[in-house]
C-alpha cells in the first residue's frame, strides 16, 4: 500500500462569466478523474470549487508513486532480430522502445519458433513528477463557449489566467503554464484584502479559513445561502425570490452583502413588468414587496464588499436605479401622450423586412388573416377583438419604452392598450399573448383571441418568408420559422381550433397576390408537416403511428390529426386494431405489386360471391366512416373497420383468387382492394404502416433515411 | 485631490496616471467617431507587432443618441478617455484599478465590479472579451482584451480601456443629470454643451438632409476608394470614418431600414479591413520605418 497525500490545485483567473463557472467545475472533475485512470495513480474523493477568480481542485487522497508493474513484452522472431549472429534494426528498435538493453532480452520458443522477450518494469513514477504535465494538460483543454487569448501564448481561456497553485501534501507541485509557474500562494478578495495569502498545505479546510479570512467564500453553495438569508433578513419573502438571479449573483462575488435601497414611490406608477425588468434584468437587483404582494418602492442588491461603508455604496446604487426608473418614468408620460391607434400610422416606416414591407402592411395583414381564421375554426365570435388586436399589435414598436426595453415588445402593447385606448382586456391581453409561445418551454397564449391572432401573425410571417425565398432550407433558418411553425402547431392543438392548414396557409397566401401560390403553399406545408411530426413525437405517438396518420392527406386537419394519433395509440393492444390495420395491409400488399389501370369498381363484374359480400360490407362502412371521423370517434372507426369489413375480407382473401387469367375480373378485383385502401388512407390513416411484431409499449424502430 | 473633482480634474488625473505609465498622451482625432476605437491611434496602432501606449480623450459622437440635453444620462456627443496598452500587461487589471483610485474612487469601499461583456464594432471588424467595469451599478468603463481588428488575429493582444467621463464624472460628484456635472469649478457641462446638443439633436432627428446625406455618403465611399488605390491609407481611412458618421446620421434620421442597416455595416467594414490590410502589408507603422 503506498503512501497518500491530499493535492491542492488552484487556477486564478480575471472574473469569468458567472454562467461558465459550474461547466468548467465540472469539466475540471471528470478531466482530472479521467488524468488520473490514465496515469493509474490512486486518487479518492474529488471536490470542486469556484469563484468568480479562481477553480479549485481539492483531492483528498492521492498515492505518492504509480504502482510498478511487471510485463513480459513479446518481440521480433529471432530470425529476424539477428543477422550472422548480429542483433538486427528489429532488435534494437525492440530493446530501444522496450527500454532495456540488448544483452537483457530473452529468446524463448513460441509454437516452434524462437521470438525475443523483454521484462518491462512499468510505472512507479512518483506523482509528484507527473502532476505537472497532466494538470497543465487540464486546463489547456478544459472549453467554454468563448475563449480568447491574452498574451503571446499557445493557451486559451474564457478569460486570462494570472496565478495557479499546486500543491501535493506540503510540497508545491512544479506546474507550468506558457511561463506561469504555480506557487505557495493565493489571493483574497481584490479590494478587501489585496495581500498575497499563503498556501502552507494541500489541506482544503485550511485554504477555505484562509480565505475566508481574505474575504472570499470559496463555495458557491455557501454564497447563495449567504445571499438568501441575507435577502431574508431585509424581508424578501421567500417565494417571491428569483432563485435563478441569485444564483448568478452568487457566481458575481467573492463575498456577498445585499445593501437595500429605496427609490422615489412615485416610480411606482410605472407598470410592475417595467419595474421588474429595469431592476431584474438592468440591474441584477431583486424587488421589494409590501404585505399585500405589491412592489414597493426598494430594493435589494449584492454587493461584493463587506459594506464597511454602506451608506455609500447604497447611495451609489439609489441613484442609478432612480435614474433608470427616472428615465422610465419619462418614456411612461411621453408614451401616453399617443394612442396606440394614432402609432399605427407611424408603423409604414418601420420596416418589418425588406421584401415585406412596414409593419403597418403586416398588422394589415395579420387582421385580415385573424379574421378568416377564426370564420374557419367557427370562432367568428372572437374575429372582431382578434382583429382589432392584430391591427394594434405592433403599435408599441414606435414607443420609447419598448426602444429602451425591447424585451417589453408585446407587454406594453397590452399596457398601452388599456390605459390609454381603453381597449377591452381581451384585446390588450392579446396583444401580448401574439408573441407566445417564443421558444420551445414557453406558455402559449391563454386566451381565444391570443391563440387565434398570434396563429395569424406567426401564419403570415412563414408564408411571407416562404414566398420571397427566405424560408428554411435544410440546417438554415435565418428567420426562425420552424419554431414559429412549431408555435402555430401547438396552439391550434391546445386551443381545439379545427380547420385544415391547406386552407389556412390558402388565407395567407391570398393576401400575397404577386406568390407562387402552389410552390410557396406546398413548401410552407412541408415546413409545417415537419414540425407537426416533433408534436406528435412529443406527445409520446410512436414512428409508425406517426407516420399512418401524416400518410393521410387529412393530417391537414392538425388538431384531429393530433387526436386520432393519441387515440390509435391507446388501441395498439386492441385486437380490433390490429385486424383493422390487417385489412390495409393486405390491400395495399396486393395491388402494389400488380399492374392495372385505376378505375370505378364495377359491381356487376363481380363473379364471385364473396366478392359481393366485402363489396356491400364496404359499402356500408364507407358511409358511416366520416362521421365517426368527423367526432374524434377513432375507436368506432376501428370498430367499423375491424368488425365489418375485416371478416369479409379475410374470407375474401382465402376464397379468391384475385390474379386471375381473365383481365376484366382480375382488374376490377384489384380496383375494389385499391378503392378501400385509398379511400381509408384518404380518409384517416395509412394504418398498413402500423408495426405490429414487437411487444405492447415498445418503442418502434427509427424510420430508415 | 479635492473633495469634489471636477470632469476637468478627472480628464487631468487621468492623464497624469497614464502619462507616468508611459502612454504617448494622444489628442483627439479631429473627424467624426462614434467612439475612441476609430481613433487611428486605436484602429491602426493595435495592428502588426510594434508595442504601443497611447491615452487621449475622444469626443464621441452618436447620432441616434441625442435627447436635446434632456435626458439625464444620454447625449449626442460624449467623450471617452481611451487607454491602448499593447502588448496586454499582465497587470492590465491592477494598472486599471489603480487608475480609479487615482481619479478619487475609492475602491475599498465602493462596489467595484466586473461583469462580462463581449465587446464588438461590427463596423470595424474589430472584436475583444472583457468586462464593463460597474461601480455600485453604475457602468464607468468598457475593459476590454481586444482579440481582432479589421477581421485580423491581433498579435499581440492589446488591452483597451473605455471611460465613460461623464458617467464617472456624475458619479463622482453624485450629481443626477448630466448636465449639472462641474466641467471646472463655476462652470457646468449645461453652460458648454446644453444648445449643442440641443441643435446637433435636432438636426440629426429633424433638420439633416436625407437626400444630400446620401450624396455625402456615395461620394465619400468613392473618395475613400480613389485614395487607396493610390495607397493613400489614412486619407482612405478619413473618408471612411466620413462615410460612418453619415451613415449614423442616415440611421438616426429613421431612413434606412433594419435589413438595409446590416448591408451598409458590411460595406463600411469591407473598406475599413482593406484600409488596415494596406496597413498592414506596407509594415511601416506611423513612424515611416521604412
Amino acid at each position: 500500500m503506498t503512501m497518500t497525500k491530499p493535492f491542492l490545485f488552484e487556477v486564478g483567473v480575471e472574473e469569468m462569466p458567472a454562467g461558465y463557472l459550474a461547466p468548467y467545475a465540472e469539466q475540471l472533475a471528470s478531466l482530472f478523474a479521467d488524468e488520473m485512470k490514465k496515469a493509474n495513480i490512486a486518487v479518492k474523493g474529488i471536490t470542486t470549487l469556484y469563484t468568480p477568480r479562481r477553480l479549485v481542485l481539492h483531492c483528498a487522497r492521492m498515492a505518492e508513486q504509480q504502482p510498478v508493474t511487471e510485463e513480459e513484452v513479446k518481440g521480433p522472431p529471432c530470425d529476424v532480430a539477428f543477422a550472422n549472429g548480429q542483433p538486427t534494426r528489429a532488435a534494437t528498435a525492440f530493446a530501444e522502445k522496450a527500454g532495456v538493453t540488448l544483452d537483457v532480452l530473452e529468446r524463448r520458443d513460441v509454437g516452434g519458433k524462437e521470438y525475443l522477450f523483454a521484462n518491462v518494469t512499468r510505472g512507479g513514477a512518483r506523482t509528484i513528477e507527473l502532476l505537472p504535465g497532466i494538470m497543465a494538460g487540464i486546463v489547456r483543454r478544459l472549453k467554454a463557449p468563448k475563449t480568447m487569448r491574452w498574451a503571446d501564448a499557445p493557451t486559451v481561456f474564457a478569460r486570462p489566467i494570472r496565478w495557479l497553485v499546486a500543491v501535493l501534501g506540503k510540497e508545491l507541485v512544479p506546474v507550468e503554464l506558457d511561463g506561469l509557474r504555480a506557487g505557495m500562494q493565493t489571493r483574497g478578495h481584490r479590494f478587501l484584502a489585496p495581500r498575497p495569502v499563503r498556501v502552507t498545505s494541500a489541506s482544503l479546510t485550511t485554504l477555505t479559513k484562509k480565505l475566508r479570512k481574505a474575504y472570499v467564500v470559496l463555495d458557491v453553495r455557501e454564497r447563495e445561502q449567504q445571499i438568501l438569508q441575507q435577502l431574508a433578513a431585509h424581508g424578501a419573502q421567500d417565494e417571491k425570490i428569483d432563485r435563478g438571479l441569485v444564483r448568478v449573483c452568487a457566481n458575481l462575488v467573492e463575498w456577498p452583502s445585499v445593501v437595500r435601497g429605496s427609490f422615489d414611490p412615485a416610480l411606482l406608477e410605472l407598470p410592475e413588468a417595467v419595474l421588474i425588468t429595469a431592476l431584474k434584468k438592468h440591474q441584477k437587483s431583486f424587488c421589494v414587496y409590501d404585505e399585500q404582494g405589491a412592489l414597493a418602492a426598494g430594493f435589494l442588491s449584492v454587493a461584493n464588499n463587506d459594506l464597511a461603508d454602506e451608506p455609500r455604496i447604497r447611495a451609489g446604487y439609489e441613484r442609478v436605479i432612480t435614474a433608470r426608473l427616472a428615465d422610465a418614468k419619462f418614456f411612461w408620460d411621453e408614451d401616453r401622450q399617443t394612442t396606440l391607434t394614432a402609432r399605427v400610422e407611424r408603423l409604414r416606416a418601420v420596416v418589418f423586412q425588406e421584401k415585406l414591407g412596414t409593419y403597418f402592411d403586416k398588422t394589415q395583414r395579420v387582421a385580415a388573416l385573424a379574421r378568416a381564421l377564426a370564420a374557419m375554426c367557427g370562432r367568428d365570435a372572437l374575429a372582431d377583438a382578434a382583429a382589432r388586436a392584430a391591427f394594434l399589435s405592433r403599435a408599441d414598436l414606435t414607443t420609447a419604452m419598448v426602444y429602451e426595453f425591447p424585451e417589453l415588445q408585446g407587454v406594453m402593447g397590452r399596457v398601452y392598450a388599456r390605459v390609454v385606448d381603453g381597449e377591452p382586456a381581451e384585446v390588450a391581453d392579446a396583444i401580448e399573448e401574439m408573441y407566445q409561445p417564443r421558444g420551445a418551454d414557453d406558455a402559449l397564449p391563454a386566451s381565444g383571441v391570443g391563440a387565434l391572432v398570434s396563429v395569424a401573425d406567426k401564419l403570415d410571417t412563414i408564408v411571407g418568408c416562404c414566398a420571397a425565398g427566405l424560408g428554411p432550407t435544410g440546417s438554415a433558418d435565418p428567420y426562425a420559422l420552424r419554431r414559429q411553425a412549431l408555435g402555430v402547431l401547438r396552439i391550434l392543438v391546445a386551443h381545439d381550433l379545427r380547420l385544415t392548414l391547406g386552407a389556412a396557409v390558402g388565407a395567407a397566401l391570398a393576401q400575397y397576390p404577386a406568390a407562387d401560390a402552389a410552390g410557396v403553399g406546398a413548401h410552407v406545408l412541408q415546413v409545417l408537416r415537419g414540425r407537426f411530426e416533433t408534436v406528435l413525437k412529443d406527445a409520446g405517438v410512436r414512428y409508425d403511428i406517426s407516420a399512418a396518420v401524416l400518410a393521410s392527406p387529412a393530417w391537414e386537419a392538425v388538431t384531429q390529426t393530433y387526436h386520432k394519433a393519441q387515440a390509435l395509440m391507446t388501441l395498439l393492444p386492441a385486437e380490433e386494431f390490429r385486424q383493422a390495420c390487417t385489412v390495409l395491409e393486405r390491400c395495399e400488399n396486393i395491388t402494389r405489386a400488380a399492374e392495372f389501370t385505376p378505375g370505378a369498381v364495377d359491381p356487376a363484374a363481380f363473379v364471385d360471391a364473396l366478392e359481393t359480400q366485402v363489396w356491400q360490407a364496404w359499402t356500408r362502412t364507407r358511409e358511416r366512416l366520416p362521421a365517426a371521423l368527423r367526432h374524434d370517434d377513432v375507436r368506432g372507426a376501428i370498430g367499423l373497420l375491424a368488425a365489418d369489413v375485416a371478416a369479409p375480407l379475410h374470407a375474401y382473401f382465402e376464397g379468391v383468387r384475385v390474379n386471375v387469367e381473365d383481365a376484366v375480373t382480375r382488374t376490377n378485383r384489384l380496383r375494389m382492394l385499391r378503392a378501400i385502401r385509398d379511400t381509408i388512407v384518404a380518409q384517416f390513416a395509412d394504418l398498413g404502416a402500423v408495426v405490429f411484431d414487437q411487444t405492447p409499449g415498445a418503442a418502434a424502430r427509427e424510420p430508415r433515411k | 485631490m479635492k473633495k469634489r473633482p471636477t470632469l476637468q480634474n478627472i480628464i487631468l488625473a487621468l492623464q497624469e496616471y497614464w502619462g507616468a505609465q508611459g502612454c504617448v498622451l494622444a489628442l483627439p482625432y479631429d473627424a467624426e467617431v462614434g467612439a475612441g476605437t476609430f481613433h487611428p491611434y486605436t484602429f491602426f496602432a493595435a495592428l502588426g507587432p510594434q508595442p504601443w501606449k497611447v491615452a487621449f480623450v475622444q469626443p464621441s459622437r452618436r447620432p441616434a443618441d441625442g435627447r436635446y440635453g434632456d435626458n439625464p444620462n444620454r447625449l449626442y456627443q460624449h467623450h471617452q478617455f481611451q487607454v491602448i496598452l499593447k502588448p496586454a500587461p499582465a497587470d492590465s487589471q491592477e494598472l486599471y484599478f489603480a487608475s480609479l483610485r487615482a481619479i478619487g474612487i475609492d475602491t475599498r469601499h465602493h462596489d467595484v465590479r466586473l461583469e462580462e461583456d463581449d465587446w464588438e464594432s461590427p463596423t470595424l471588424g474589430a472584436t475583444g472579451l472583457g468586462w464593463q467595469v460597474l461601480c455600485d451599478g453604475t457602468e464607468i468603463t468598457q475593459f476590454t482584451y481586444f482579440q481582432q481588428v479589421a477581421g485580423m488575429d491581433l498579435q499581440p493582444v492589446c488591452t483597451e480601456l473605455t471611460y465613460g467621463l461623464e458617467r464617472i464624472a456624475a458619479f463622482i460628484q453624485g450629481v443626477n443629470h448630466v448636465m449639472d456635472i462641474e466641467w471646472v469649478e463655476g462652470v457646468t457641462y449645461r453652460m458648454l454643451k446644453k444648445r449643442t446638443e440641443y441643435e446637433l439633436s435636432a438636426y440629426s432627428f429633424h433638420g439633416a438632409s436625407i437626400e444630400r446625406h446620401w450624396e455625402f455618403f456615395r461620394k465619400a465611399e468613392e473618395e475613400s476608394r480613389a485614395a487607396l488605390e493610390q495607397k493613400l491609407v489614412l486619407p482612405a481611412y478619413e473618408w471612411l470614418l466620413k462615410c460612418s458618421h453619415w451613415f449614423n446620421m442616415l440611421d438616426a434620421r429613421g431612413a434606412i431600414s433594419v435589413t438595409e442597416r446590416t448591408g451598409y455595416i458590411t460595406k463600411i467594414r469591407a473598406m475599413a479591413c482593406a484600409c488596415a490590410r494596406a496597413y498592414v502589408d506596407d509594415g511601416r507603422g506611423f513612424g515611416w520605418v521604412a
